[in-house]
């Protein structure tokens, strides 16, 4: 396995993929606040070109493209790898910030003869380093890598959070970095204790030296709790609902459709590719209570809010707790857990859209209307048509029914439950699928009766249509052949030295 | 049992005591003093794990610069009526925290104890890396730092500029541009005070890591040159004992006038831009005493050191690594404890600053017991730890913009989701 570390053909685009969204951090500022828009703009095609390029070249090949930084090969170099849900992530992720950017140009937009602010400069920046931050996550191949990614990640987000400095909005950023703070430096700590066991931090090397040892457990312990305080799964979700709900909608949709993923996605990386062999029966099972947990608990909090972007941000605390049913349905080399695993990770991706668009169309909804107080919405979908479409359609998927990615996700999770005999997961998935069905309602029911409410202002037929676009997407992924599932297995290391 | 271990366990004692000072104060300025002082015991805790770059950092940043962060903090917040949240954790909760606590250090603990023998380390790898021409840089983890990890290093640039942006964007838009009339003392120290302190901080490392690398390249060829006689991790002892302090005496002329190369600190008066520059010239001071002692323990550790190595190996399980891995241990548990139950924001932060320099010593040991191939340490965790320190850092600015931010918006700090909203009726939006 010397190859593990060399740079295959192609390695030079993951590079590329990094440093685009960095150097527009540098650009944005260096000519000034005025062009910051323009260079972020700029950037989001050619992204979503090299994330198209890099999963052509990962399809192709067959097999993950790595590029060793510096022409330096672990342990003591990094690596880079893009494997198939890296590539995968890596267009979604594209594809978010770029509907992100295209979204928030009408608020932070600084044309001609209007005064500089910081929020916008702000925006752009954090946007992009939001962007840079999850393209390195997708790819790293180094645990201590991942860490300043994350702290990235963190840095990027926090910002968005309180950009237009209200009381509530700066608490909201307080909790949310002091909650983030604890998961990096315990993730932190796992990186120390794994690099005193095993002598390298690089992630396919991890992989052929773990054994189970208590060391070894200890520091994946400590991983998956920090992990978990940054992905907001269920008994430390406190921070996730106020800081969603509060941010701006195009920092919103980007904070619940990608950076809690982030965290998601190492810990996915963490016991499917640095842990493989070992036994994790329990470790899965407790995951998947945490889980459980989420879609209950988040779907009730959720049908309790008054207001429409709570209402959204409790509904991702309960789809987060889906993706934590991947670690009992895809543990382990049965036929069962290549379904458990392509129903994970499509949970991934249909809400990321899902969720964008929902946000965005909360976003307009809230413009238009002046508030986003469910009670007071009657008759606003005569209104605002094509909004409430976008919210219907994404609900759909995040409900579960046909023909949605959500859809998809969930009748795979059922299906891998099923089979491998663990039927008792499929309750908590058949409950969150209720639940969701009457949050939705609560959203749709009061639009579509009668009323009459007034519109501030009209919102623009392109944001409406950018939100729409999301949900096909989210829609879209219900019809994902069967190439799709087999590309995201790319690179997936299998526990063949299981007793 | 030598003295140098009763000094060992009597430092680690001072460690843990003043750290449960910090959590157990009842005023904030006392816990934020006795985080100072406990930043610099810690720089000591790292000289004794070989670790002088990071000592440095740590009194500079870690210490230093944080310590007069928090302190200009406090007093704000205290000049502010009615700012510290009067609720008091019941004894319940109290004692399920300090359970939590015990239970997590003693996890931590157990398996520092566990961590395998012999050992794996990169250092070999590195040593060949940083002797090899392409890298060029004398000191390993400079050379790590900036060929090995360089990703990592630009990464924490990037963190950097992201926490100066991210505390300029807690200012408000008053500030922006031109100052057109008075802006408000907490909103400047929020806004562009605090951003210049970030970014001189960061200056000051880079000065910090450039003095240690000239005197590093020194003693690396000081160090080479024992290294040609076999002293590699104690397996020659005998050779080291003959031969080494000779070759020493003949390099050591070179040595010093590397040494006084080292560019002196200039007094500085009337330059001073912001508060914060000025009350940083004092860490940089102590940076030279420590600097200094580094020197003394380099030359004189060497005479004794194949005889105290073989000395730790006999005295087993409490060589000065697995102390301070288990005062990391220790450290971790106390911070987790002052962060759950500490109410005030900045009580936190103090606590999270405890996790993260535990955490550092778990990364320092792990270094120490990679000790191979004439490296005192594994360089690469030594690395990770200078990375980490300086995040930690620009978390501690970004989380003070906030809270400062926070008490001149609302008059509290608070965590409590009560204070933020509005009255009924206005969170229309």
């Amino acid at each position: 396995m010397a190859e593990l570390g060399m740079t295959t053909p192609g390695g030079y685009l993951l590079v590329l993929a990094i440093l685009l969204p960095l150097a527009g951090i540098i650009l944005s500022f260096i000519p000034g606040g005025r062009s910051a828009e323009r260079v972020a703009l700029w950037s989001t095609p050619f992204g979503l070109a090299l994330a198209c390029t890099i999963a052509f070249h990962v399809g192709r090949a067959g097999k993950p493209i790595v590029y060793a930084i510096g022409g330096l090969p672990p342990p003591l170099g990094i690596a880079l790898r893009a494997d198939g849900i890296a590539a995968v992530m890596l267009i979604a992720a594209a594809v978010i910030i770029a509907a992100a950017a295209f979204y928030a140009q009408a608020k932070f937009a600084t044309p001609e003869g209007v005064r500089e602010s910081r929020s916008s400069l702000t925006f752009w920046i954090m946007l992009q380093a939001i962007w840079a931050a999850l393209t390195i996550i997708f790819v790293g191949g180094d645990l201590f890598n991942l860490y300043v990614a994350l702290e990235l990640l963190t840095f990027a987000a926090v910002p968005l959070v309180c950009i237009d400095g209200r009381p509530e909005t700066l608490g909201a950023a307080l909790r949310y970095l002091l909650f983030a703070l604890f998961g990096s430096i315990s993730y932190l700590l796992g990186v120390a204790l794994f690099y005193g066991a095993l002598g390298t931090l690089d992630i396919a090397l991890l992989a052929q030296r773990a054994q189970a040892t208590p060391v070894v457990w200890t520091a994946a312990a400590l991983m998956t709790a920090g992990l978990l305080a940054k992905t907001a799964v269920f008994p430390v979700h406190l921070w996730l609902p106020p800081a969603h709900a509060n941010a701006p909608a195009a920092a919103s949709a980007v904070l619940s459709g990608l950076v809690v993923k982030g965290s998601f996605f190492i810990t996915l990386r963490l016991w499917f590719y640095v842990l493989p062999s070992l036994p994790t029966d329990t470790i899965a099972a407790v995951l998947g209570w945490l889980g459980s947990a989420a879609v209950i608990a988040g779907s009730i909090l959720a049908l309790r809010q008054a207001r429409l972007k709570l209402l959204i941000a409790y509904s991702t605390v309960a789809q987060i707790g889906y993706l934590f049913l991947i670690f009992p349905l895809a543990a382990g080399s049965q036929a069962w857990s290549v379904i458990g695993w392509s129903a994970g990770l499509m949970q991934l991706l249909a809400h990321a859209f899902a969720k964008a668009a929902m946000f965005f169309s909360a976003g307009l909804l809230a413009e238009a209307l002046g508030h986003d107080q469910i009670a007071r919405l009657g008759g606003a979908a005569r209104m605002l048509p094509l909004t409430f479409l976008t919210i219907a359609v994404g609900g759909l998927s995040l409900m579960g029914l046909p023909p949605s990615g959500g859809f998809n996700a969930k009748w795979m999770m059922l299906q891998a439950s099923i089979a491998s005999g663990q039927w008792l997961w499929s309750l908590p998935i058949l409950a969150g699928s209720l639940l969701a069905a009457g949050y939705v309602y609560r959203i749709l029911a009061p639009a579509l009766s009668d009323g009459k409410v007034a519109l501030e202002l009209l919102p623009k037929r392109r944001h409406e249509a950018i939100a729409l676009a999301l949900t096909i997407v989210a829609v879209a992924l219900g019809f994902a052949p069967q190439t799709f599932f087999d590309f995201l297995e790319i690179g997936r290391p299998m526990p063949a030295g299981l007793p | 049992m030598n003295l140098l271990s009763y000094l060992d366990i009597g430092l680690a004692l001072l460690v843990v005591g003043v750290a449960i000072w910090t959590i157990a104060a009842r005023e904030l300025f006392a816990a934020v003093v006795g985080y100072v002082a406990y930043g610099l015991l810690l720089a000591f805790v790292w000289i004794r794990l070989y670790a002088p770059d990071v000592a440095l950092t740590e009194a500079a940043v870690g210490g230093g610069v944080t310590g007069v962060l928090l302190i200009t903090a406090g007093k704000r917040l205290g000049a502010l009526k009615n700012a510290a949240p009067d609720v008091q954790p019941g004894l319940t909760f109290k004692l399920l925290t300090g359970a939590l606590a015990a239970l997590v250090a003693s996890a931590i603990g157990a398996a520092i104890l566990m961590l395998p023998d012999p050992p794996p380390s990169l250092a070999p790898e590195a040593a060949a890396a940083a002797d090899s021409a392409g890298a060029g840089l004398g000191n390993p983890i400079t050379a790590v730092l900036m060929s090995y990890r360089s990703f990592d290093t630009m990464l924490e640039k990037i963190v950097l500029i992201l926490a100066v942006i991210g505390v300029w964007s807690v200012g408000t838009d008053k500030g922006m541009g031109r100052h057109t009339g008075a802006v408000p003392p907490t909103q400047a120290l929020c806004s562009d005070g605090l951003s210049r302190s970030v970014a001189s901080t960061h200056r000051r490392c880079h000065r910090n890591s450039y003095v240690l690398d000239r005197c590093q390249r020194a003693r690396r060829r000081v160090s080479g040159r024992r290294l040609a006689c076999g002293d590699v991790d104690g397996h020659h002892d005998g050779a080291a004992g003959g031969a080494a302090p000779h070759r020493r005496a003949v390099a050591s002329p070179g040595f010093g006038r590397r040494t006084s190369s080292i560019p002196r600190r200039r007094p500085r008066g009337g330059g001073c831009s912001g508060r914060l520059l000025c009350l940083s010239a004092e860490p940089r001071q102590a940076n030279h005493s420590v600097h200094r002692s580094v020197h003394a323990a380099v030359h004189h550790g060497g005479v004794a050191d194949a005889r105290r190595r073989s000395a730790e190996r006999e005295t087993g399980s409490m060589t000065p690594s697995v102390l301070a891995g288990l005062v990391g241990a220790a450290l971790v548990g106390l911070g987790v404890y002052g962060l759950i139950l500490h109410p005030h924001p900045l009580r936190k932060l103090l606590a999270f600053n405890l996790i993260g320099s535990g955490v550092f010593l778990v990364f320092g040991i792990v270094a120490r017991r990679g000790a191979a191939a004439g490296f005192r340490f594994d360089p690469v965790p030594q690395a990770m730890v200078i990375t980490g320190i300086v995040v930690a850092f620009a978390a501690s600015a970004l989380a003070v913009a906030l809270i400062l931010r926070l008490a001149t918006e609302t008059g509290r700090v608070t965590l409590d989701p009560e204070a933020w909203t509005l009255p009924k009726g206005e969170d229309a939006k």
